[in-house]
């Protein structure tokens, strides 16, 4: 009897092969995945857009809510009008104010939360562990942290350097960075090579486990119509 | 009768009219309206047909003709006088051209200077000169370079600087000026030669010059305009050019014309010599006395030069003392004139007058008749035929010298030329053949002046070239292996691996045994959680990497859930975010039995990105307007800080980094828990060292450390061994490659080290 779940691993395990027949190069099974896939996203993502975006926040309120919210309401009804204008190239520029509202606000909402949640925080962050006395008297062994603190200077430094280009032209006319600067940008080189060999581990960390996670479906599957 | 209508204007015009009223163009087309074809000889003209058409510059000067030529009649008269028994035949002169005559006659007689104007008749003797009327005409007097009378006894006013027409003497005497002066030479030759000599006699006279000025009165002027009223200014008020006149004309005749010629240089005493020209023609000293018209008071200059030797100047007429024996002998007979010097025949008056009886523009005169066709111009190669307007066959000068029944003109003046617009005309330089010098050219060396060093380098410089075009054999390296079959033999590989790790069920790899210090941190928080406490559980992962996260956040979860039993509040920023929460809480907490709506309510999608965070921190309820706010689980949520933690489910540090920023005010000590894929935690650990985050569960390996603790058995468990195998191979495969192109490297280093 084919339940969901047997009819869901099916499709799972055609789709899954379709998407490694990549390993043999471009082919069309392929490209018909990945057509399913986007397709199947927009539909999601329109479905969710206008079940949990556009009936709760615009239209349920324009016909319930009072007066006075209807008529602030028509602020984003004109402005998500004029976003539809975008569709239209002859129409497009009536859609400039809403994007305009739309990127200026994220903007500001994004550096606001950058300055305030990750710089300053950051900056007080990597000085804490040079604040031998601070952790002293919290009981913690300074040298560590202080050892941990000097990498971390020096990591952040010597990267700072490593991509700074900035440089004079000496009396023989040869281009040079200062010698300082250029130290720092040798020590940085190494912790730009960690931090992108890092990155690269957990890259290959999650692809690795989605890998698992998927031949584990199919043996799955397998194990169902075995049985 | 119907109106003629203008061809050029359109407009109606009486019949009979011959130019149109409105327009002034002529109303009927010429009747040979044919262009004339080389060689063909074109047809007679009414010139007067195309006065209205001229310029009004020649209008005026047509009618200052008119008026001049009643009293030019008289004046014609008495010179007709004088030569009646030569009868000349006039060429019929186009009326056309007319003025052109008279107007540069007159002109000729403003320009004269005082000091010349002794060698000019009387007033007496001259025609009264009507008053003249504000003209203007064409100061050039054109002078046929070809004709050697006129070119002998006309200057260019132009190149006299302005002076009027200066009578030189005749050919006889001035035979070896002629030679100079370019009478046989083209025109530009000429003036080449001319203006060079005028210069460098203003400065410091030659020593030809000196030595043909020396004896200047040798002879006495045999001119016939210096035995005229002519008064010779003297030498330093001459011109340069007009000393060397004079001293030509004083020269003796005996002086041989070589002389004048080496003084010159070589490239003109290369020109033909009288001798090596043509004989003249019979009818040369005939038409000489026809193609001159020249005014009245320049008629008593052909008297005999007996007579005009009391009008001489004193310093042509008392020759030296020691000239005066030879003056007194009989004169040396003179080389035969050229042929192209008609008018160099000795002394004939009827020739003389003949040659001053015609009334023709003297730059018609150079026009040869047709008839007489160089030998040279049947083997010239032909121009490419030309067609001429109807207007311009009017105005040609062929047709009235064509028509002349006894108008020669000496063959000396060149070829004829019967091609082109000039058809007709004599004396016109050749394309190429007068100024290329046929025959071969010189030989030029071509062999290369080099020393035997020199050689020997060039020798190894072609040796080295030699050597650098050969091709060399490619050095031997290994065979290139096709990528794709390479990375088809380790995805075999790693699938391989992988499928038989899953088939067998291995545990052979044991969990960590203690979690990392990033989730260890987590312990203290979930220990201090209350019973039942609003918690914020975020799916933020998409559903590619939801078997990551799915295993890495299920122990984790598990044990939050299995501890505190809290209240859980679900929402996601990723629209996808909402089922893959309903999924996760459906496949690995279903032993918790958690029920929608009272454990835990899912609201759905968070839209907004970083602003719909901050919205939702700022307030909850109002960001995600929904009915589920009622429900059990979040109804006792009004504020972000009501809740007891938030955990963060995510694959992507900028989300979490996003969830970090926009909270950290609303949160206020909330504690902030991340479980993030392997890909996401080293930008998450920043956040987790400054304390922003309170606790790390990264990747496969963080929840493999929660499942060590808790042995719930979740899918971590299975997926552990072949996560360890697949990472061994693939840091085998790594270091393999390494090692790999290590030696490679090294071999290809010592192989060319060993070539070099």
């Amino acid at each position: 009897m084919m339940t969901p779940a047997l009819i869901s691993g099916i499709v799972g395990f055609l789709l899954t092969l379709m998407v490694l027949s990549y390993l043999i190069g471009d082919n069309a099974l392929f490209r018909f995945a990945v057509h399913i896939f986007v397709g199947v996203s927009a539909g999601v993502v329109a479905v969710v857009a206008l079940y949990q975006v556009i009936l709760p926040y615009l239209l349920i309120p324009l016909a319930t809510a009072p007066m006075l919210e209807r008529g602030l309401l028509i602020v984003p009804l004109i402005l998500g009008a004029l976003l539809l204008m975008k569709m239209s190239p002859r129409l497009s520029w009536l859609g400039g104010p809403a994007m305009g509202y739309l990127v200026g606000a994220g903007a500001a909402v994004a550096i606001g939360g950058a300055v305030l949640g990750t710089i300053f925080p950051q900056v007080g962050a990597a000085a804490e562990p040079f604040d031998v006395i601070g952790l002293s008297q919290r009981g913690i062994n300074p040298l560590p942290s202080l050892f941990n603190g000097v990498v971390m200077l020096v990591g952040t430094v010597g990267t700072l350097a490593y991509f700074h280009f900035g440089a004079r032209r000496k009396e023989d006319g040869s281009i040079k960075r200062n010698g300082l600067i250029e130290a720092f940008a040798w020590v940085g080189k190494f912790f730009v090579a960690l931090t992108l060999g890092v990155l690269f581990a957990g890259v290959y960390a999650a692809a690795l486990a989605a890998l698992i996670e998927r031949i584990h479906s199919l043996l799955t599957l397998f194990t169902l119509f075995g049985s | 009768m119907a109106d003629l209508l203008c061809p050029h204007c359109g407009m109606p015009n009486p019949p009979g009219q011959n130019v149109c009223s409105f327009c002034r163009q002529p109303l009927r087309a010429p009747e040979d309206s044919q262009p004339i074809r080389p060689g063909e000889l074109p047809t007679k003209k009414t010139t007067a047909e195309l006065e209205p058409v001229l310029p009004d510059w020649l209008k005026d000067a047509r009618a200052n003709a008119r008026r001049v030529d009643a009293d030019a009649a008289r004046a014609a008269e008495q010179a007709q006088a004088a030569v009646e028994h030569l009868a000349p035949q006039k060429e019929e002169v186009p009326d056309l051209l007319a003025g052109l005559e008279s107007a540069s006659r007159e002109e000729q007689d403003d320009d004269i200077p005082e000091w010349m104007r002794g060698a000019a008749p009387t007033p007496a003797e001259r025609p009264a000169k009507p008053e003249k009327p504000e003209q203007t005409f064409p100061r050039r007097q054109e002078i046929h370079w070809g004709d050697e009378t006129k070119s002998a006894g006309l200057l260019r006013s132009e190149e006299m600087g302005g002076m009027a027409t200066l009578p030189i003497p005749s050919a006889p005497e001035s035979a070896g000026l002629l030679r100079l002066s370019g009478d046989a030479m083209l025109p530009w030759m000429r003036g080449a030669g001319d203006e060079p000599a005028a210069e460098k006699d203003e400065r410091e006279p030659s020593d030809w010059l000196a030595g043909q000025s020396a004896a200047p009165q040798e002879k006495p002027p045999v001119s016939p305009f210096a035995g005229g009223t002519f008064q010779s200014p003297s030498t330093g008020e001459l011109t340069g050019w007009l000393d060397k006149v004079s001293s030509e004309a004083a020269a003796p005749t005996d002086q041989p014309a070589a002389e004048s010629g080496d003084s010159v240089g070589d490239w003109l005493s290369s020109l033909p010599r009288g001798e090596d020209l043509p004989a003249p023609a019979e009818s040369s000293g005939a038409s000489f006395g026809e193609d001159i018209d020249l005014p009245a008071w320049m008629k008593p200059a052909a008297e005999p030069p007996a007579e005009s030797k009391g009008d001489a100047p004193g310093w042509m007429r008392e020759p030296p003392a020691n000239e005066s024996a030879r003056l007194a002998e009989p004169a040396p007979e003179v080389p035969r004139a050229p042929a192209f010097v008609p008018g160099a025949e000795p002394a004939d008056s009827s020739q003389e007058n003949e040659l001053f009886s015609i009334e023709m523009p003297d730059w018609l005169s150079n026009i040869a008749p047709t008839d007489q066709k160089s030998a040279s111009a049947g083997t010239q190669e032909a121009i490419a035929p030309a067609d001429l307007p109807s207007w311009v066959q009017a105005m040609r000068p062929v047709e009235s010298v064509l028509l002349g029944p006894s108008f020669t003109v000496p063959s000396a003046e060149g070829p004829l030329e019967e091609n082109g617009p000039l058809a007709g005309l004599r004396g016109v330089l050749p394309a190429a053949g007068g100024l290329i010098q046929p025959g071969k050219s010189k030989v030029q060396a071509i062999r290369l002046q080099s020393s035997e060093a020199q050689q020997s380098s060039a020798a190894l410089l072609e040796q080295m070239l030699a050597a650098e075009t050969q091709a060399k054999p490619l050095r031997g390296g290994g065979r290139l292996v096709s990528q794709r079959v390479l990375r088809w033999i380790i995805s075999a590989m790693l699938i391989l691996l992988v499928t038989f790790t899953l088939l067998g069920g291995s545990q052979s790899v044991p969990l960590p045994a203690a979690l990392p210090e990033e989730s260890n941190m987590l312990l203290p928080v979930i220990d201090l959680l209350a019973e039942g406490a609003p918690v914020l559980m975020i799916f933020d992962y998409e559903p590619a990497l939801a078997g990551e996260m799915e295993a890495a956040a299920a122990p984790f979860v598990d044990r939050v859930l299995g501890l505190r039993r809290p209240r859980v509040t679900i929402l996601s920023t990723s629209p996808t975010g909402a089922a893959l929460a309903e999924r996760f809480m459906a496949a690995t907490q279903s032993r918790h039995n958690y029920r929608g709506g009272e454990d835990y309510v899912n609201l759905g999608y968070l839209p907004g990105g970083t602003a719909g965070i901050l919205s939702f921190a700022e307030n909850p309820r109002a960001a995600m307007p929904s009915s589920l706010w009622v429900l059990a689980a979040a109804q006792d949520v009004n504020r972000f800080s009501d809740y007891a933690a938030v955990i963060l489910l995510t694959d992507q540090a900028e989300t979490a980094r996003a969830w970090v920023e926009q909270t950290g005010a609303a949160r206020a000590g909330l504690p902030l828990l991340v479980v993030s894929s392997a890909q996401a935690a080293p930008m998450i650990q920043p956040y987790l060292l400054s304390g922003q985050v309170n606790g790390l569960v990264s990747g496969l390996r963080g929840g493999a450390a929660f499942e060590s603790s808790s042995g719930l058995g979740s899918p971590v468990r299975r997926y552990w061994d072949a996560y360890n195998f697949a990472t061994l191979f693939a840091t085998l495969l790594i270091v393999f490659g390494g090692l790999w192109n290590f030696l490679a490297g090294a071999r290809a280093r010592r192989q060319g080290l060993d070539e070099a």
